[in-house]
């Protein structure tokens, strides 16, 4: 409490930068070491493991970790003794709400032609975009879907490295389709930056101009929010859960679980 | 009065009340902490909503996720009907309230994230990794479960090679207590790869909020599905949205607006919402007094009445809502530890039963071990019923050979995928080793089939271990405790010289068939 009084937010906020950066090597500097631990229990083959063996192992990490717990109590002491203002709420707008709300107030058969049109052109070709990239990112997931249903790739006797194949396969194809969802992201945004500019300036005009603007609340409403449909949904949800739960438990599903969640499942854990 | 202010400041909220106690009450089985072995009682037919392994020994119930991807290993068998009814349930009345309220793994990660480290905070290309996690659902919980179906093998693809929570609370949970040294035998390149996944897991939740449920978990991605129609968690108002971005900027999930797929429902953004567009959903005798009539209130009289009304009845409903709440809470505490017996030690099932053998006297007059199931020991015996023929088999009645005991089951991969090394065992050293496959008391009768289908003509002696209710009698009796496989070799005394719980690779079980015959 004292220190609040005598210490500036910001150099409060230094301190606990530097010591946030020492903190953060520090449980790196841990992570690598357990990782790394792991690994060299595994290759000294000593196979099967004791407690000592392992122990033995982690004992020469114990320093790093101490000190790494130490830190960890020493950042929550610090932030007791020396408490830094959370700073305000920064707004991160979704442009494209905003956009939406901003649109609904213009008209856009009141507006310059030529405005009009590139608004529209902007929005043809966001959603261009949004459809053919949404449909390749799906696509360059197809081949990881057609290469894990084939049988043939899989088989019990090498089962672990089938597994490792197929994600080998599918980590690829996954990235591309998700680089091809950011590349979508990063061009929607761009075009909803334009066109919010747009706007803005066709706003402008038709305030200074001819007729007025509307007032801002968009006429349609989403069928999907409607709470109807919402309820109805819901309802129908119920129902289902409801019967495969009945149905489950008719044919022997609950049982399995029971059956399978009483037993230590060695694999689920990642003993083998 | 400062520690007052200091309290105020430092206090938990209610949602860390809530997860604390979620995670208390999904591992109710302290019990199982001390002696380091799993709940067996009949409530684990019940899954819990979050994500939390029920091979954990604290674990009251069982993990949604891993019993998605067992009912999809058995589809070709039994329909998930259940699993996908309770899912479909859960994510009705909660969605991802869940994960920000009800899931001990999510605490875990809530906690480290408080270590006072710079944090990396979310942006587009991390809004964009987030749909990673439903490649995982797709591919690792639902395809490869369904492939191997197919082969009739059981294979949880998420549990076996991602999961974090099983390593963290089953493995670690388990491997940790003393009592499970024997466990330690089995860690092999699979521990290896999924501890490796754990620490880069639970480091990246110290600089990342909540790394693996934005990124990687699958059960996160299923409710997020539910966000927008289920009947708890956060609403918006979109009549009153000024669209001012505070919550989305507040929020550190990679959420585009309150309440869509991404977003774990914490209710942190209600706080900061500077029209009260963002309220709670639920009926009105549980929302908080502001919620109804807003700051209109303090000018109205006839609001503001209706305002004292509702903190009453808020005040009232809290008060029943943690009465109510506890009470759960102990009776399942005292459940758990003290009413439910089925979990009862081996050695008091053994001396229980009936028809295992029990006594140490040996035929031959020669002085002989006492009876028990550790190495040194005599082994105890029963009268074990074979799948072909009628047949029985027994190891007192195989003296003279080396038995090899493998317990197994149809249900559990790794079981099904050493079950060749223990075939090329029994063929090679037909002359001095007889090779008994006992088959787990669950899904018994369903063996035969596939029995039949896949090992038509072996030299192993497939049993059936007689029905105690949980484990199988003869298994309970020589020591397992719910894991499979487990595999004894008893030397041509009746004495045993090997046991391991966990797999076996050949060269492995071959050397311990050599050291029963002496080699």
């Amino acid at each position: 409490m004292r220190g609040k009084a005598i210490m500036s937010n910001q150099t409060k906020g230094r301190i606990h930068l530097i010591y946030g950066i020492i903190l953060s090597v520090l449980i790196l500097v841990v992570g690598v070491c357990f990782a790394l631990s792991c690994i060299s229990i595994y290759q000294s083959g000593a196979s099967p493991f004791t407690r000592e063996s392992i122990s033995a192992h982690f004992a020469r990490i114990a320093i790093p970790t101490y000190i790494c717990i130490a830190g960890v109590i020493g950042g929550a002491i610090l932030s007791l003794v020396l408490p830094v203002d959370g700073g305000k709420v920064k707004s991160r707008r979704d442009p494209e709400a905003a956009l939406s709300k901003l649109a609904a107030r213009l008209d856009l058969s009141a507006c310059d032609e030529t405005v009009a049109g590139s608004i529209r052109k902007e929005r043809k070709w966001r959603r261009a975009v949004t459809v053919i990239l949404w449909v390749l990112a799906g696509i360059t997931l197809v081949p990881a879907l057609m290469w894990c249903v084939n049988p043939a790739h899989f088989s019990i006797e090498d089962l672990n490295t089938d597994i490792k194949t197929a994600a080998l396969f599918i980590l690829p194809c996954a990235v591309v389709s998700l680089g091809l969802l950011t590349g979508e992201r990063l061009l929607r945004h761009a075009s909803v930056a334009r066109e919010t500019a747009t706007v803005k300036v066709a706003l402008a005009a038709v305030k200074s101009g001819a007729s007025a603007p509307k007032n801002g609340k968009s006429d349609k409403k989403k069928w999907t929010s409607d709470p109807r449909f919402v309820w109805g949904v819901r309802g129908a949800i119920l129902a289902v859960g409801i019967v495969f739960i009945v149905l489950g438990v008719r044919n022997g599903g609950m049982a399995d679980v029971l059956g399978k969640a009483i037993r230590i499942c060695t694999e689920c854990i990642g003993l083998g | 009065m400062k520690l007052k202010q200091w309290w105020d400041t430092h206090k938990p909220t209610k949602r860390r009340l809530i997860q604390l106690y979620a995670a208390l009450l999904f591992n109710a089985n302290l019990k199982g902490f001390v002696d380091g072995r799993i709940y067996q009682g009949p409530v684990k037919n019940i899954c819990t909503p979050g994500l939390n392994c029920y091979s954990c020994p604290g674990a009251s119930g069982a993990c949604p996720m891993g019993a998605l991807q067992n009912a999809l290993s058995d589809s070709g068998k039994t329909a998930p009907y259940y699993v996908v009814g309770i899912i479909l349930l859960y994510g009705l009345l909660f969605g991802r309230w869940i994960c920000g309220f009800l899931c001990p793994f999510g605490l875990i990660q809530d906690l480290l994230h408080k270590i006072k480290t710079p944090k990396l905070g979310k942006n587009r290309v991390t809004r964009v990794l987030s749909y990673f996690k439903y490649v995982i659902l797709v591919f690792f919980a639902i395809i490869f479960p369904l492939v191997y179906a197919g082969y009739e093998f059981p294979l949880p693809g998420f549990c076996k090679y991602i999961c974090p929570a099983g390593t963290l609370e089953g493995a670690v949970g388990l491997l940790s207590n003393p009592e499970n040294e024997n466990m330690l035998g089995m860690l092999g390149p699979l521990f290896t790869w999924k501890f490796l996944l754990m620490v880069i897991f639970l480091v990246g939740a110290v600089f990342m909020y909540r790394f693996f449920c934005r990124f990687f978990c699958p059960l996160g991605a299923i409710y997020g599905l539910f966000n927008r129609i289920s009947l708890v968690g956060v609403k918006l108002d979109k009549e009153a949205c000024t669209d001012c971005g505070l919550c989305v900027g507040k929020c550190k999930m990679d959420i585009r607006h309150v309440g869509d797929h991404e977003c774990i429902q914490c209710g942190e953004c209600i706080e900061v919402c500077p029209t009260n567009a963002i309220r709670w959903k639920g009926p009105k005798i549980l929302l908080p007094p502001q919620a109804i009539g807003g700051e209109i209130a303090t000018k109205q009289p006839e609001l503001a009445a209706k305002q004292e009304k509702a903190k009453k009845r808020a005040r009232i409903a809290r008060c029943v809502a943690w009465v109510l709440a506890l009470a759960v809470l102990g009776g399942a505490l005292y459940y758990y530890n003290f009413v439910d017996g089925r979990d009862k030690t081996p050695s008091e099932d053994t001396t229980e039963s009936g028809d295992i053998t029990t006594s140490s006297e040996g035929e031959t007059g020669k002085p002989l071990p006492p009876r028990g199931n550790e190495v040194g020991k005599l082994c105890i015996s029963t009268v074990l019923e074979l799948y072909t023929g009628g047949d029985t088999f027994a190891v007192d009645n195989n003296r003279g050979k080396v038995t090899v005991i493998n317990f197994w089951g149809t249900w559990c991969g790794p079981c099904i995928a050493e079950l060749p090394h223990f075939e090329e065992v029994a063929r090679e050293y037909a002359d001095t080793v007889t090779v008994v496959a006992v088959h787990s008391n669950y899904k018994a009768p369903t063996a035969a089939v596939w029995i039949a289908k896949n090992y038509p003509e072996t030299s192993i002696l497939f049993a059936q271990d007689p029905d105690d209710g949980v484990n199988g009698e003869y298994y309970t009796a020589l020591g397992g405790e719910g894991d499979f496989p487990m595999t004894i070799i008893v030397d041509a005394e009746g004495v045993i010289t090997f046991t391991r719980r966990g797999s076996l690779t050949h060269d492995e079980l071959v050397a311990a068939v050599e050291g029963a015959l002496g080699k």
